[in-house]
């Protein structure tokens, strides 16, 4: 049965008085004197009153002392003791309090305990994830040192196509420069090739000229030579005329000595025989004339002859030197076609460089953008990674701290003792 | 169980972690609006697919489940607009990045840039880094000019300026405090020289500090550019889109003398009609010279 405290003050009060009350009445009936009586009963009362209060308080005292001691050692942090009241059949707030001590003792041992528990596992894992962390933003700048060497890599190349590039548009532009060179002299030759096919045609034509000169002038000698042989024969008439003229005068000559002897009678015929021998001589005069007329006419045409001969041999000269004119247009003609089939072969061939080099540059502005866009991802990859080193950065400081905190928790537990072998911390 | 014992086992449901976030165009296009009327902030000019990714971190973080209740959350919150700003722009960075370019411009770039200068007396010589994060470039060119060109330094006037979006990330940058994992390409005896080490932290020498002058810009503010003689724009042209990487190496060609430096980072290059107005010095180092 629970009596509160009060309750047990009460009922000691009232045992006293009791006491107190009831002594003098006993001791009346022990017989002594009443003076006496009254002492020894206010003895007896007070003697009681002391025994019956003792033996209350101690009771009282001791579970409070007990209370006490359990409440000491609880803020001295040892948690390892339980509150021993002594097990009473009239239990009161003391017993009620040792309860809730003890309960309040078990709870704060499973609070600390959680705690230590707690605490030492935060401080591992902080620990475990700062050293993480340090490793991890270790292995980052590894990586950001592969992704230097790329970035370098894409650098390089992008220096390369940058200068591959403008190689090949210069070489394009050479190329073109030819193409156009090829083209013009492909034009040029057609050109040459033209004039020489005219000046092979202006030969040809001289030449054909120049056989119909060769057959007038075959014409002419030949006309020549007539003429010559018409001379010869009147000069054989005239010389024959001459003899005549001479016989003539020697006849006429004797015909008139012949008259000189005849007389008289041949004075007539003397006469006769003088004027026909004048004649013969006139005659004879025609004749020779026209023998020196054909000398001369001779020794002209023999100039002329000569001229023509040699106006012949100067054509022929010239004719000569016409053909190696005619054959020189003919090999212009040759070459100047190859030329310009060369030429053209060269223009085409050029052209399809053009395409060539076009097709190049393609391909080179093709890989120029594969660089950039890999400059483009290194360098997202390397943002990145700055990103994450940050982020690693942040978080070791932050497990850092963490790790203090945890410490500090268990430090700040660190004093209670929770089972009987662990050390306290006071 | 006692009727006053607690439920330690704590349900680990799915609610309170969000998986991974969809982010649609239209969507991406909402939350760029909002940025770009509350802080002029462009988001167009990125590569899409990381922005995406860089918003969904944020919007995780928030528990947000949709754009429509992220963007909400942006217009009450302002340090929400700061850390999705500093999100979206990647801060990464390191002294001596990639150290073979700093050689190459040691050995093959800078004896050039200061013996031109030094011909015509007067001007500075001026180096620019285009999107600086927390200035350990602009610093790392400091230190090696100061280490292998003092002489020059004495004779020209030698300005490094150093430009990024970030505000928070420039006060960080002239601050100039850094933890171990920023030097991990610093020598020893640099380190050593130039860094005062104070707990975890690397305190760089005020000397090399005052040499450089942090600028906030926006890197697509093409008219706002700085007339240099060496710009560096490294890893910060990979966020762009192709369009306004184009734009942007035309501005620094524009900014550039004849005969002026423009370094890329490793995984970058001159991308479509930039190429022809830049020769390359080096190309693995990505370092050209204005033609
Ligand atoms: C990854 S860091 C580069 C750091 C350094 N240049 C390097 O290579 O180590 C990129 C920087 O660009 C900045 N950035 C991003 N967008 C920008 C913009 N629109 N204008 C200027 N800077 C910007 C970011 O804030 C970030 O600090």
């Amino acid at each position: 049965m629970r009596i509160p405290i009060g309750y047990k003050f009460i009922i000691g009060f009232v045992v006293v008085v009791a006491a107190v009350a009831f002594s003098p009445r006993l001791v009346g009936l022990l017989g002594y004197s009443a003076e006496i009586s009254n002492i020894l009963g206010y003895v007896v009362a007070m003697t009681v009153g002391l025994i019956l209060g003792w033996a209350f308080s101690k009771r009282f005292t001791a579970n409070i002392g007990r209370l006490t001691a359990a409440a000491e050692s609880i803020s001295q942090g040892d948690l390892t003791h339980d509150v021993a009241i002594r097990h009473s059949s009239l239990p009161d707030e003391t017993h009620e309090l040792a309860e809730l001590i003890s309960l309040m003792q078990q709870n704060l041992r499973d609070l600390v305990g959680h705690i230590k528990n707690g605490s030492g596992q935060l401080s591992e894992s902080a620990r475990e994830i700062n050293s993480t962390a340090l490793e991890i933003s270790a292995s980052t700048g590894e990586v950001a040192q592969a992704i230097e060497q790329i970035s370098h890599g894409a650098e390089t190349q992008a220096m390369m196509v940058d200068k591959t590039s403008k190689t090949i548009r210069e070489i394009a532009i050479s190329i073109e420069l030819v193409a156009a060179r090829a083209r013009e002299t492909a034009k040029a030759a057609r050109e040459t090739s033209l004039t020489a096919q005219h000046g092979g045609a202006l030969a040809g034509e001289s030449l054909e000229r120049m056989k119909e000169f060769f057959d007038h002038q075959e014409m002419i000698r030949h006309r020549f030579d007539t003429f010559n042989a018409k001379l010869q024969k009147v000069g054989k008439i005239a010389e024959f005329i001459g003899d005549v003229a001479r016989q003539t005068n020697l006849l006429a000559l004797n015909a008139s000595i012949e008259a000189v002897r005849a007389g008289e009678y041949g004075k007539g015929f003397a006469v006769v025989a003088d004027e026909v021998r004048k004649l013969a001589d006139g005659s004879a005069r025609s004749a020779a004339d026209i023998n020196d007329m054909i000398e001369n006419l001779r020794e002209e045409s023999r100039g002329m002859h000569e001229t023509i001969q040699e106006s012949t041999r100067t054509i022929r000269e010239g004719k000569k030197n016409i053909d190696v004119t005619a054959s020189a247009f003919q090999e212009i003609l040759k070459t100047v076609l190859e030329t310009e089939r060369k030429a053209t072969s060269i223009a085409d061939l050029s052209q399809m460089q053009l395409d060539g080099s076009g097709k190049m540059v393609k391909a080179v502005d093709e890989i120029a953008k594969v660089a950039d866009d890999n400059a483009t991802a290194t360098e997202q990859v390397s943002a990145a990674i700055e990103e994450q080193l940050a982020a690693m950065q942040d978080m070791a400081l932050s497990t850092k701290e963490l790790a203090q905190l945890a410490e500090d928790l268990s430090a700040a537990v660190e004093r209670f003792k929770v089972s009987a072998g662990e050390p306290g911390a006071l | 169980m006692p009727p006053g014992n607690m439920n330690l086992t704590s349900d680990s449901g799915d609610a309170t972690f969000p998986t991974l976030v969809e982010i649609t165009d239209e969507e991406l296009e909402e939350i760029g609006m909002v940025l770009g009327l509350r802080r002029h902030f462009d988001l167009s000019v990125y590569k899409a697919k990381c922005m995406k990714r860089r918003v969904a971190i944020r919007m995780r973080s928030t528990r947000c489940l949709d754009a429509s209740a992220y963007c909400s959350l942006l217009q009450r919150n302002d340090r929400e607009l700061d850390l999705l700003q500093k999100t979206l722009t990647i801060h990464v960075s390191q002294f001596f990045r990639n150290p073979s370019m700093f050689e190459k411009l040691r050995t093959d770039v800078i004896p050039g840039l200061f013996m031109a200068r030094e011909r015509e007396t007067g001007f500075p010589l001026r180096f620019w880094c285009l999107g600086c994060a927390g200035g350990e470039e602009p610093y790392s060119l400091a230190i090696l000019l100061r280490e292998h060109f003092s002489g020059n330094l004495r004779r020209t006037r030698t300005v490094i300026v150093g430009t990024d979006i970030d505000p928070e990330t420039l006060q960080g940058a002239r601050q100039g405090e850094y933890n171990e994992d920023r030097l991990r390409d610093v020598p020893m005896e640099i380190r050593e020289r130039y860094f005062q080490h104070q707990g975890t932290r690397f305190v760089l020498a005020p000397d090399i500090r005052e040499m450089v002058t942090f600028l906030q810009g926006d890197i697509t503010d093409v008219g706002g550019y700085l007339a240099s003689d060496l710009v560096s724009c490294r890893n910060t042209l990979i966020y762009f889109n192709r369009h306004d990487q184009e734009k942007i190496l035309h501005g620094i060609a524009d900014c550039l003398p004849a005969g002026g430096i423009l370094v890329l980072g490793k995984s970058e290059s001159l991308v479509g009609s930039v190429r022809p107005r830049f020769t390359p010095v080096c190309p693995v180092e990505r370092i050209y010279r204005r033609i």
